[in-house]
């Protein structure tokens, strides 16, 4: 009798600790995008547009008196930057115009409480020698693309937070 | 005999909670909406994207490195300029036309981008759709 009862509590115990085991699991599974996907979502989808904008657009200025994609001559106005002279394909005069944008003009762009990084680099270059941000500090999500810049491949590499 | 009880009564509850979740998962699967294209996919088909388009942009005499390379038929040297750019942990296939440069696995996750090459040459016009297809080597 007792030999049985032994052999019943081994089998519970063992049952119980699977479903314990089990729903755990189960539940950090389920809880782990609600806490942490989101948020990292939110900054791969804004990287992907920042991208987008910077290498597929020129940007555009505009004010009371007009407008145009030649920002780079009216860097007061410029209402959203792009470095693209056309599809893909980069303009050293944007990319100038872009390094020399004050952190308040940033900000206005892309929001007052946003961090933000750009690089543009050589292909296997470590070091960002066509543009680079000085925010060492960002930690949010950077996307990798690629562009046309004087007729050579360059890595273009964009994140906001 | 009241502890034995109260060990057939645990498992019980054990077997009927494993029921209930067992079944709770059964309903979750039947009814779940479609899994949506995740913005990692979204992000490899634009670094897809951007290869064909940069390969296209990159011009050679009176044509494109793209386009000669297809007009000679040499898909390795498409795929040795892929190869320069893309990031290490990647590997790649083109499709072109019905020809695969190179097996593309069952499972795991391959993003694809497509890219379509009009060529006018002084006698004749070409097309050439180009798929590139890109997966992690890890």
């Amino acid at each position: 009798m007792r030999a049985q009862a032994n052999f019943l509590f081994v089998i519970s115990a063992a049952l119980f600790s699977a479903l314990l085991i089990y729903t755990a699991v189960m539940l950090l599974n389920f809880s782990g995008p609600y806490f942490s996907g989101p948020r990292q979502d939110l900054q791969e989808l804004r990287a992907i547009q920042l991208s987008d904008t910077l290498i597929s657009t020129g940007g555009r200025w505009q004010n009371a008196t007009g407008s145009g994609a030649d920002w780079e001559a009216h860097t007061g106005s410029l209402a959203l930057a792009g470095l693209a002279s056309s599809y893909h394909n980069l303009s050293a005069a944007k990319i100038e115009a872009f390094a020399n944008l004050t952190d308040d003009k940033m900000r206005e762009m892309y929001g007052n409480d946003s961090l933000y990084f750009f690089c543009i680099r050589e292909i296997g270059s470590s070091d960002c020698s066509i543009l680079a941000s000085n925010n060492t500090a960002f930690q949010g999500k950077i996307i990798r693309r690629y562009a046309h810049y004087i007729n050579r491949t360059v890595e273009v590499r964009a994140g906001v937070w | 005999m009241s502890g034995r009880r109260a060990w057939l009564r645990m498992l019980e509850v054990v077997l009927a909670g494993s029921m209930l979740l067992g079944y709770l998962s059964y309903i979750e699967h039947t009814f779940q909406r479609p899994a949506a294209i995740s913005l990692e996919s979204i992000a490899d088909e634009k670094l897809a994207q951007d290869i064909m388009v940069s390969m296209d942009l990159m011009a050679e005499g009176n044509t494109t490195y793209m386009r000669r390379c297809l007009a000679q038929g040499n898909y390795t040297c498409i795929e040795g300029y892929t190869r320069e750019v893309l990031p290490g942990n990647y590997l790649f296939s083109y499709t072109i036309g019905s020809y695969k440069t190179r097996d593309i696995p069952q499972g795991g996750k391959v993003t694809s981008a497509e890219y379509l090459i009009y060529d006018q040459n002084n006698t004749q016009a070409v097309s050439y759709r180009l798929r590139l297809s890109v997966w992690s080597a890890i």
